[in-house]
């Protein structure tokens, strides 16, 4: 018998038409496309893409760390950037904010804009935050200019710096003053009554590490402490059991008034009982009444004779 | 055989209907409100502390219960209650405060013409008198229940309150105190007396002898049932009179013995009038120093309240 040979299985994209291949490609293809628009939408960059801006003009006195694109802030919200930086023939700085216009109606005459400036440090990063103006103030129009309060310089603070200084200054004069006049000598013999406190408490401390003394046998011996331990575990215990015992007498008391209750009316039953046994005949034979209890009155006989 | 079944079957339904007729049953009491039961209850047990010589606690429920009667006006149960406080205040050598209760269970008694609690009365009335050596008052008190011919437990009592005077008169007239001391058995005998009567009968029969041997005699009969029966005034009564005929036959060391027993007894049950008369007794003997000074001092100072006595006489004889 001729031995049989298995063909090769194929892939299946050459057993599908030419068209169908071309439609897969297709598919892939705009499915690429959606996920980069996608991309390109939700990011930060291009997310306002579409929106509409307004532009305000800022003006400062220094450029100092202003630069492109920084970032204008009205009320805590990122509201827009710095397009461009331009000095003027006055030597004055124009910045240029384009402001997302959702944000133009925070924007009135009363809006105050700041520089935020962290330029002394790495970072190099300003930003232009501007207040919400009162509703009752006209908008600010498209391309109108606002005046940008600088951000704090060395100058301002070593202005601010400078008081502080005078003061350490007098401080220190004062203290001097204060070394100045103490005794010498008293101090020597405070510092000599310094020094026997010291030693005795030098020598306390020797006695109390040696397990002399009460203190020390508390402190540091190894029975006493074994003994303390054990009281304390005994002591736990005991505590626990208490706490036990307190919770178990606690929930037989809290049931006290109820069982009273309950045996009040038994008792009065029993009672009933008992006398109404008292009153049938054969039983009143077997149990006879109790007369010691029904007498309300003292026997005849002399007192006390 | 089945008609001997049915036969016994028969007698049995017979001797079960013969059976549940035969049974009688009463009506219950007719029913007393609560408050009055309550106030019952308090006398009921004041009654059974004082028959346990628990003087102090059967005042306290003789007060509840006049307190209860009084609150709801109850001139019997008020009357009651006095008549029981004044009887237990007596036993313990509180006369005075006895003869105040006594006049207000009269006076309700009187006015409400309660004839069941007037023999009571009259023998309590007849104690206190003799108590505080009123004996022509006492025996007044008592005629009106000599007079009558009963045997039942008040007229006894007359009579020994009665054969209690003849005997405290018995100096002048001893002829009378042995009359009544027969009366006295007579009536025992007759309406079967108690064997604490027969303990008392002794001791009047002691008292009646000039006998040293048969005084004896009769008082340690006296004593022997007194002891058996716990009966404390009794046992301390007989040590008293018996260190009283020690004392005439010149034995006063034993003498002195049983009035310091009877001085325990006294103590214990709180009275007071007849502890100071066993202290005097006991000063008049002693002729050890300790103890004379013990009773001098326990006779002099003013104890306020009962326990500070007890507190100082605790130490007693040292």
């Amino acid at each position: 018998m001729p031995e049989r040979r298995s063909l090769p299985r194929t892939h299946y994209i050459h057993r599908i038409s030419y068209s169908t291949q071309e439609r897969i490609v297709g598919i892939f293809v705009l499915l690429a496309l959606f996920i980069l628009l996608g991309l390109l939408l939700s990011s930060g960059k291009t997310k306002n893409l579409f929106e509409d801006y307004v532009t305000i003009y800022g003006e400062l006195q220094s450029v100092q760390a202003v630069n492109k694109d920084a970032e204008v802030v009205i009320s805590g919200l990122p509201a827009g950037t710095v397009t461009s930086v331009d000095i003027t023939d006055d030597n004055k700085v124009i910045l240029t904010m384009k402001i997302l216009k959702k944000y133009h109606n925070l924007l009135r005459e009363d809006s105050e804009a700041k520089l935020s400036s962290f330029n002394f440090a790495v970072v190099q990063k300003s930003m232009i935050e501007i207040t919400t103006g009162s509703n009752d103030k006209a908008l600010l129009k498209d391309g109108s200019t606002i005046a940008i309060n600088e951000a704090f310089n060395i100058k301002e603070m070593i202005a601010k710096i400078e008081p502080i200084f005078v003061s350490l200054e007098d401080s220190i004069k004062k203290m001097n003053n204060v070394l100045s006049a103490i005794d010498h000598d008293k101090l020597e013999v405070t510092l000599d009554n310094m020094n026997v406190l010291t030693t005795d408490i030098r020598n306390i401390t020797q006695h109390m590490a040696e397990a002399k003394g009460l203190m020390g046998s508390m402190i540091y011996e190894k029975e006493m402490e074994t003994n303390v331990k054990s009281i304390a575990v005994n002591m736990v215990d005991v505590t626990n059991n208490l706490r036990t015992t307190t919770l178990l007498i606690n929930k037989q008391i809290e049931d006290m008034p109820e069982l009273v209750n309950k045996i009040g009316p038994l008792l009065k039953e029993a009672d009933k009982t008992i006398k109404a046994s008292q009153r049938i005949w054969p039983l009143s034979t077997a149990i006879g009444e109790n007369n010691e209890s029904s007498d309300t009155l003292t026997s005849p006989s002399p007192a006390n004779d | 055989m089945q008609h001997l079944i049915s036969k016994t079957r028969n007698g049995f339904v017979i001797l079960a209907i013969s059976l549940l007729c035969t049974a009688c049953v009463s009506g219950p009491d007719e029913k007393q409100p609560e408050a009055i039961e309550a106030a019952n209850n308090a006398l009921s047990s004041g009654v059974i502390n004082y028959s346990k010589n628990k003087h102090e606690l059967a005042i306290t429920y003789f007060r509840n219960a006049l307190r209860d009667f009084r609150s709801i006006d109850h001139q019997y149960g008020i009357a009651s209650s006095c008549l029981n406080l004044s009887k237990t205040h007596l036993s313990i050598g509180n006369i005075e405060v006895a003869d105040a209760y006594l006049k207000q269970a009269q006076h309700i008694i009187e006015q409400e013409n309660i004839k069941q609690l007037s023999d009571h009365l009259r023998i309590i009335k007849s104690s206190i008198a003799i108590e505080n050596n009123l004996l022509i008052q006492a025996k007044k008190i008592l005629e009106p229940l000599l007079q009558k011919d009963n045997s039942n437990a008040f007229t006894l009592a007359a009579i020994q309150n009665r054969t209690r005077i003849a005997h405290a008169e018995s100096s002048d007239n001893k002829s009378d105190a042995a009359q009544w001391t027969n009366t006295f058995e007579q009536k025992i005998k007759s309406s079967s007396g108690s064997q604490i009567h027969q303990a008392r009968l002794a001791r009047f029969k002691a008292n009646l002898s000039d006998d040293n041997e048969i005084q004896n005699k009769y008082l340690s009969e006296a004593l022997n049932i007194y002891r058996a029966q716990a009966n404390r005034p009794g046992i301390a009564a007989t040590l008293q009179e018996w260190s009283v005929a020690l004392i005439k036959q010149n034995q006063t060391e034993t003498a002195k013995d049983k009035l310091q027993r009877a001085l325990y007894i006294r103590q214990s049950l709180q009275d007071r009038k007849n502890s100071l008369a066993i202290l005097n007794s006991l000063a008049e003997i002693s002729s050890d120093g300790m103890t004379r000074a013990w009773t001098e001092k326990l006779q002099s100072k003013h104890f306020k309240e009962w326990d500070e006595f007890v507190a100082a006489f605790n130490q007693f004889p040292e």
